[in-house]
């Protein structure tokens, strides 16, 4: 048996003990969800690039952790940028509060310039508004604390929480404020010291380049330029052209060869390029050079061999095809037939020579890359006749029928009318010479969908399987051609094959032995 | 008959040039020769030609300078001038035309084709 006094004691015991409980167990939660807070702004600072906007989020975030009325931050101005202050303001203080603010603020960081920080240098940001309210007029700031922001041992700025009302801050909101400020300034330093070294790793790069590389940001300042840039341009940057104008390049560089004439003569070739982030801003511009001297020079060369080879063959074939035709015309007397024949050969061979010249300088050309197409609107159908008129006298002599069939709703193509009758010249003449007596030459063209296609049809010879590809080899020839045909040169198929490829087409070989052949090409419509 | 036309042939390949004069004087023309462009030029005046052929390749006044001075010289730039080269590529024959050649013909050529061209130029006049 129990008296009735103790059992009430041991009664109030038990809930002291609950309450204490309940008490751990609040500060528990409330430790927690601060960790929680801690954490998320930690990642989001992680992210974010300038120390304002750090501070924007510790700014943001704290009244879920601190009471308080007004909160801010101003940081003190360094290279380009003017002193900051943030202003955030969660409850209802009036205006005289909010200016109280900002006064203990400018005045904390003036002592740590040798200058007073003055208001109109400063640019202000403000999150809320002060309230107009009979309630809070006239009531002042009565609770405040301040948090300096450093980054490496250097006061960068101060973080302060005021209220209009009494609080006191206990040690714990204390101490998580300087944390998230600590933690702020020590990302900051992180991410300087990670931008430092890329930048130096970039400059190290840079400078290596051979090309010259100078890079302007988006307020036309030079960033970076190298010392190559530096050799071939000097300090005469306006030789790559005002930066309004590369500005204008967005999509392609701008490309430009600068003539220069000092030290000695050379040829800079510079690719100014636009640079933009991610939504289209235009973030700088990067002018690249490189001496191309010796590009041109080799260039230049290769025209002119071109042009003196040209010259230096087809300079005796005149003269000797002069001496010949006049005996042959009779300007020196007259000829026997035995003499006669002999000049006839001689022509003859003249004009095998001829073809093999004009054929080798065009394979020339084209290895040189030196091929220009003249690109026009051109009605293939009346190319393919014209090109079928002109070999109508052989075919008639051969006894070959001659046939064109062309789509009636052919558009008219882009391309060079003297390059494409060329390659239908060619496989035309090739067609005739392969088929005997009594067959049929057709050319067909057609479009299927953006192609225009060509083809040459012949009821000839035929091509073994295993030739179809190396006919557009340079000199294979094939063994079967029939009758006395004018000899070929070897080079017709593939300098064809060339000239539809620089159209940006395809051309190929079918073929069945005994039956015939079909060349065909494809062309770009568009 | 009328006075023969003059022709002022300028190249400085002999044998070319042999050839081209022996078929030109067989078909009625008084032929003058020239190896460069310097003394060509000269002979313009002691000549005064009706028709000037010559080889874009020359030493001296070479290129299409040669046509580009008989043309823009108020005393000669009557005379059609009909250049041979052994160049054939399509821009080189607008080249030629646009230094103010009347007319352009590739080496080798078929006898008949420079009859024909010098001809026709002759008649225009």
């Amino acid at each position: 048996m129990h008296r009735q006094g103790e059992g009430v004691e041991e009664m109030s015991d038990a809930r002291a003990v609950l309450a204490e409980n309940s008490r751990l167990s609040q500060q528990l939660k409330q430790k927690e969800f601060e960790l929680n807070v801690l954490y998320d702004i930690a990642n989001s600072i992680s992210y974010s690039l300038s120390y304002d906007d750090f501070l924007r989020i510790v700014v943001d975030s704290l009244h879920k952790i601190i009471d308080y009325d007004v909160c801010s931050f101003l940081l003190l101005p360094e290279e380009g940028k003017a002193a900051k202050m943030v202003i955030r303001i969660a409850r209802a203080v009036s205006k005289e509060a909010v200016d109280e603010v900002k006064a203990k603020v400018i005045d904390a960081l003036s002592s740590f310039r040798d200058r007073p920080l003055l208001e109109q240098d400063i640019v202000f940001e403000y999150k809320g508004e002060f309230s107009c309210d009979a309630a809070t007029a006239g009531k002042g700031i009565v609770s405040s604390f301040d948090v300096p922001l450093m980054v490496r041992n250097k006061v960068v700025g101060l973080l302060n929480v005021a209220s209009a009302r009494d609080i006191a801050y206990s040690d714990d909101e204390m101490k998580l404020l300087y944390t998230l400020a600590s933690q702020a300034s020590s990302a900051v330093e992180r991410l300087q010291a990670v931008l430092s070294v890329e930048k130096s790793k970039m400059r190290v790069m840079v400078e290596g380049m051979s090309e010259g590389v100078a890079m302007f940001d988006e307020n036309e300042r030079l960033v970076i330029i190298n010392s190559a840039f530096r050799e071939m341009l000097g300090d005469n940057l306006s030789l790559i052209g005002p930066l309004e104008e590369i500005r204008k390049y967005r999509d392609a560089p701008r490309l430009q060869d600068i003539q220069l004439t000092k030290p000695f003569p050379r040829i800079i070739h510079s690719q100014s390029k636009c640079l933009e982030d991610e939504t289209g801003k235009l973030v700088g511009i990067v002018v690249l050079l490189r001496d191309v001297s010796r590009e041109r020079e080799v260039d230049q060369m290769k025209s002119d061999f071109v042009s003196v080879v040209s010259h230096e063959l087809r300079t005796p074939l005149a003269a000797m095809k002069g001496a010949v035709d006049n005996l042959l015309d009779g300007l020196c007397g007259d000829l026997n037939q035995i003499q006669r024949d002999c000049l006839l050969l001689t022509n003859r061979n003249i004009g095998r020579l001829n073809r093999l010249i004009s054929d080798l300088l065009d394979i020339s050309r084209i290895e040189a890359g030196k091929i220009q197409l003249a690109k026009q609107q051109v009605d293939i159908t009346r190319v393919i006749n014209e090109v079928l008129d002109s070999f109508q006298a052989m075919a008639n002599e051969k006894n070959i029928l001659l046939k064109a069939s062309c789509g009636s709703d052919l558009p008219m193509a882009e391309l060079d009318p003297d390059k494409i009758t060329q390659v239908l010249t060619n496989l035309v003449g090739n067609s005739l010479k392969f088929t005997p007596s009594g067959g049929t030459v057709k050319v067909e063209a057609c479009r299927e969908n953006n192609v225009l296609q060509i083809d040459v049809i012949d009821t000839g010879v035929g091509i073994p399987r295993q030739d179809l590809e190396k006919v557009f080899d340079k000199f294979y020839q094939v063994s079967r051609s029939l009758g006395s045909g004018v000899k070929g040169t070897g080079l017709g198929l593939p300098i064809s094959k060339s000239l539809v490829e620089k159209h940006g087409g395809k051309m190929w070989a079918e073929s069945e032995l005994g039956k015939g052949s079909t060349f065909r090409v494809n062309l770009p419509l568009r | 008959m009328d006075k023969t036309i003059k022709i002022l042939l300028v190249d400085n390949e002999p044998d070319v040039a042999s050839m081209a004069k022996m078929r030109l004087e067989a078909d009625g023309y008084e032929v003058f020769t020239a190896s460069d462009g310097n003394t060509a030029y000269d002979m313009l005046q002691s000549v005064v030609p009706d028709a000037v052929i010559y080889d874009v390749m020359l030493p001296g006044i070479g290129g299409y300078q040669f046509c580009q001075r008989i043309k823009t010289d108020s005393r000669y730039r009557h005379i059609p001038v009909l250049i041979l080269t052994a160049k054939s590529q399509k821009e080189d024959k607008e080249f030629g035309k646009k230094a103010g050649a009347d007319c352009y013909l590739t080496k080798p050529f078929e006898a008949k084709e420079l009859l024909g061209a010098l001809k026709e130029l002759l008649a225009d006049k």
